[in-house]
Order: C-alpha cells, then structure tokens, then sequence
C-alpha cells in the first residue's frame, strides 16, 4: 500500500515537469545548488527517474532497487527544501508543478514525513526480502 | 539464498540501470517534445560560452534609449499570438523554438544591439536565446531585464499586429 501510494505520488510529480521542463529548471536554479546549465539537464532527466521510479513502485519490478531509489529521491528532496529554508530563500517549492506554494516549516514537515515513511518502506522491503 | 553483499551490489547496479535509462529516455522526450529544451542549450553546458558573457541584462531605459539611437534590433521570442496582442515597435517574432532552426545570419547584425525579449523578467528562456545568439558570434545580444511586463509598467510605447 505503501510503496503503491508512493509510485502514484512519483508518477504524478513527474508527469507535469515533464511538460514544462523550462519552467521545472528554473525551479531547480532558485535552489542555488545549481547552476544554470546543470539546471537544465536535471530538468530533462529526473521526471523521468521519477516517473520510471514510480513505475517500479508499483508494479513490484526491481522492487529493492526502487524502494531504495525512492528512498534516495525523498531524502534529497529533504535536504534540499531544508537548505532553502534555513536559507530563507522565497521560492516555490516545485515540488509537484502545479503546486505554487513556498517552502514554509509545514512543507518542511511534509517532505520529512515523506522521507520518514520512505525509510520505513526500505525496511520493510528489507526484511521481508530476508526471511 | 545469497549473501547480503551481493544483494547489495546487484540493488546498487539496478539504480545506477534506471537511471541510466531515465537519462536516455529524458533525453529522447526532451527532443521530441515540442516544448523541451532545445538540444543544442543542452550541449552549450560544455560549450565555450562563458557565464559572464551569458549574463547580459538591460533595461526597459537602456533599451530605449539604443532603440532612438537606431542602435537597437528587437527578437520577440513569445509565441506569435502574444505577438500580435501586443509588441514592442519595430520588435520582430522569432518564437523560441523557431530561434534555433533560423539562419543565425538572419537573426543579428553586429553593428546593432539585439535585444531579446519575453514577458516575463529574467526569463530563463530569453537568457537561453542569448547565450545561443553569442554562441553562434553574435557578440550584441541582450536581454530585456524585466521582460515585455516591465516595459509595459515603465508606460513604454507598444504597438498591436505585425508579422
């Protein structure tokens, strides 16, 4: 249930930064970890490994290998909204496209949620594997 | 059952597959995708195109002011509709996709300043247009700093219709 809650949420993340893949590297450069150019290539590469991550997730193919992916892709997430507002930049999170918000503590808090339950999901995937 | 290092290994090589696979397939979609990035912005990542020169905004005041001098070339890089609702006079409409299948000769002239614009301020895509123009020995191009907004806000003269 988990793991299919997190593809959908991957998959629905992806889709409209890949359709705006300008607007999605501006999103990334007001980070300020990245330049311009690198930018521009994340914004073509990762709705893509969002999309194929939460593909994996759901149908249960490479099953370890896409928890653990996603586990990776949520963390970062933290880490990157966490630099921004400790930074106190004023930016929209880009997170989901259509999502205009700024990153405020309860987003925070959201993306920490996210990468808590991801966590949760490696190991489960984990021991189930082991036994 | 096999040990956990290789379960390890084999999880580990499986993502570095995927993505992989997803840096192939972004790739393959951003081209095809009318809206993508052009491969060619892609590739000026490792081109000689130096940041410092990429940068080059002006604005609304200075634009004008090359512009009375008959020193300034204005690209509408907005689509062709957003065009004819409303321009900047003398501007002429290479919408941004367009901008990289166009003779580069046809887009500039060396003796003038080539102001290129879009709506908005900053826009990442009329910066795009400048570094390619500079990449192809353009060494004039510029863009409006607050964008086809700004210059409506600072009361500047804009013209409806046109080609």
């Amino acid at each position: 249930m988990l793991r299919a809650s997190f593809g959908l949420l991957l998959i629905y993340s992806g889709i409209p930064k890949l359709a705006d893949p300008f607007t999605f590297s501006t999103a990334v450069k007001n980070y300020r970890v990245l330049g311009t150019d690198a930018s521009r290539l994340i914004a073509v590469f990762f709705p893509v490994l969002e999309i194929a991550a939460g593909a994996l997730l759901i149908t249960g193919f490479w099953r370890r290998a896409a928890v653990w992916l996603n586990a990776l892709m949520m963390g970062a997430f933290l880490l990157l909204t966490g630099q921004a507002y400790v930074r106190g930049l004023d930016i929209s999170c880009g997170c989901f496209y259509l999502d205009e918000g700024k990153i405020t503590f309860l987003k925070l808090l959201f993306n920490a949620v996210l990468a808590a339950a991801a966590v949760l999901l490696v190991r489960e995937t984990e021991r189930r594997d082991l036994k | 059952m096999p040990p956990v290092h290789t379960d390890r290994r084999q999880t580990a090589g499986r993502i570095v597959i995927i993505g992989l696979i997803s840096l192939a397939g972004g790739l393959l979609i951003n081209w095809l995708h009318p809206g993508g990035i052009p491969p060619r912005l892609l590739l000026l990542a490792l081109g000689p195109v130096s940041r410092q020169e990429a940068w080059k905004p002006v604005s609304a005041d200075s634009a004008r002011f090359l512009y009375l001098q008959g020193r300034a070339r204005f690209i509408d890089i907005r689509p062709k509709e957003d065009f004819q609702l409303g321009r900047i006079e003398s501007s002429v409409s290479i919408p941004f996709r367009e901008l990289f299948s166009t003779p580069a000769r046809t887009l500039y002239h060396n003796d003038t300043v080539c102001v290129i614009y879009d709506f908005e301020e900053h826009s990442e895509k009329a910066v795009a247009a400048v570094r390619y123009l500079l990449s192809k020995g353009c060494s004039t191009a510029v863009f409006l700093r607050n964008g086809y907004a700004g210059w409506l806000e600072d009361d500047f003269p804009a013209v409806k219709g046109g080609k």
